[in-house]
């Protein structure tokens, strides 16, 4: 499967779909660091399971700075958790310090990225899920560390043939923060997003 | 005659999602635009007397083709229609001329709202 095999169609409007998503999310970044955030155009691509690692490899590569990240596995019980996914949020440590310095307190690094996350891959799922009529059940995020995100992610994806990835870079006018959100949807999501993209280009 | 009317959005359901929101007996001649550089183009071929305009698109953007009208003094009207629901990014764009922001997605109530409030429609 590649991302030619999804119909120029439905990766139009799953795009834009993704966009009035991180648009709200954007907001929400917006409003807790008190900064103006720039609106990204969602990159939209189909891999497979095992080039996943590698891709996340590339994340880490641009500097030396330490990669933290947030995962949250989501799913809803509306159409029998067909459409569910993987929401990774990645943040580099001069992110994380940028964010530290929009905070009126010095925050737990450990807060610092839940909340975050919160407003990062919540808010943009809660869009998603509202558009899709879904209603989308998170579990918490939780923290996963760098090295360990390769073997976490082998963990979870495992089982998948395929991995639709939804590439969101969110950044900060004028400022370093530079964080992406990856959604991560798997096999049977594939096929169970594009009903929900063909039902809203009907 | 029919109002030149431009619809400039980088998403092929977000223009096709605007033109069926559109007032069902407006006069309106309809083109449309894939992106701000398209989109210039258009107006200052005077396909733009009303312009609906999307933020967020390759090329130039809508902040952008908001510079590009205002710098060149092209007579237009322009209406944001937008993902961005930061409120500084509606402060920005009626700063630079645009008469009005909606927030995406759009529907036809909302628009029709808008278009009568300004006496477009």
């Amino acid at each position: 499967m590649s991302i030619s095999q999804y119909s120029e169609d439905r990766r139009d409007c799953l795009q834009e779909v993704c966009n009035v998503a991180l648009g709200q999310a954007a907001n929400a970044l917006a409003r807790q660091f008190d900064v103006f955030v720039t609106l990204p155009i969602p990159v939209i691509s189909i891999i497979a399971a095992d080039q996943l690692a590698d891709s996340l490899a590339h994340f880490g590569s641009g500097g030396q700075a330490e990669i933290y990240a947030a995962s949250q596995l989501f799913a809803s019980p509306a159409d029998g958790c067909d459409l569910t996914g993987l929401a990774l949020v990645m943040l580099a440590e001069e992110s994380l310090n940028d964010l530290q310095s929009l905070m009126p307190v010095t925050m737990p690094v450990d807060e610092l990225i839940i909340s975050t996350c919160h407003s990062m891959a919540q808010t943009c799922l809660d869009a998603l899920s509202e558009q899709w009529g879904l209603g989308f059940q998170s579990a918490a995020p939780a923290l996963v560390g760098y090295q360990s995100l390769r073997s976490i992610c082998q963990q979870v994806v495992k089982d998948w043939q395929h991995i639709l990835v939804v590439n969101i870079n969110y950044q900060f006018e004028g400022r370093v923060f530079n964080g992406n959100l990856l959604l991560l949807f798997p096999d049977q999501a594939i096929d169970a997003m594009a009903q929900r993209l063909d039902e809203l280009l009907a | 005659m029919s109002i030149p009317l431009l619809i400039c959005d980088d998403s092929n359901m977000a223009r096709k999602q605007v033109a069926r929101s559109l007032p069902a007996e407006w006069d309106v001649d309809v083109t449309f635009a894939t992106n701000g550089v398209e989109g210039l183009e258009a107006i200052r071929a005077g396909k733009g007397e009303i312009v609906f305009l999307d933020l967020t698109m390759p090329e130039l953007d809508g902040y952008g083709v908001l510079e590009a009208v205002k710098a060149e003094g092209l007579k237009c009207i322009i209406i944001v229609i937008s993902a961005d629901i930061q409120p500084e990014a509606r402060d920005r764009v009626i700063g630079t001329g645009a008469l009005e922001f909606i927030r995406k997605p759009i529907n036809a109530e909302k628009l029709a709202t808008v278009l009568q409030q300004y006496g477009l429609y």
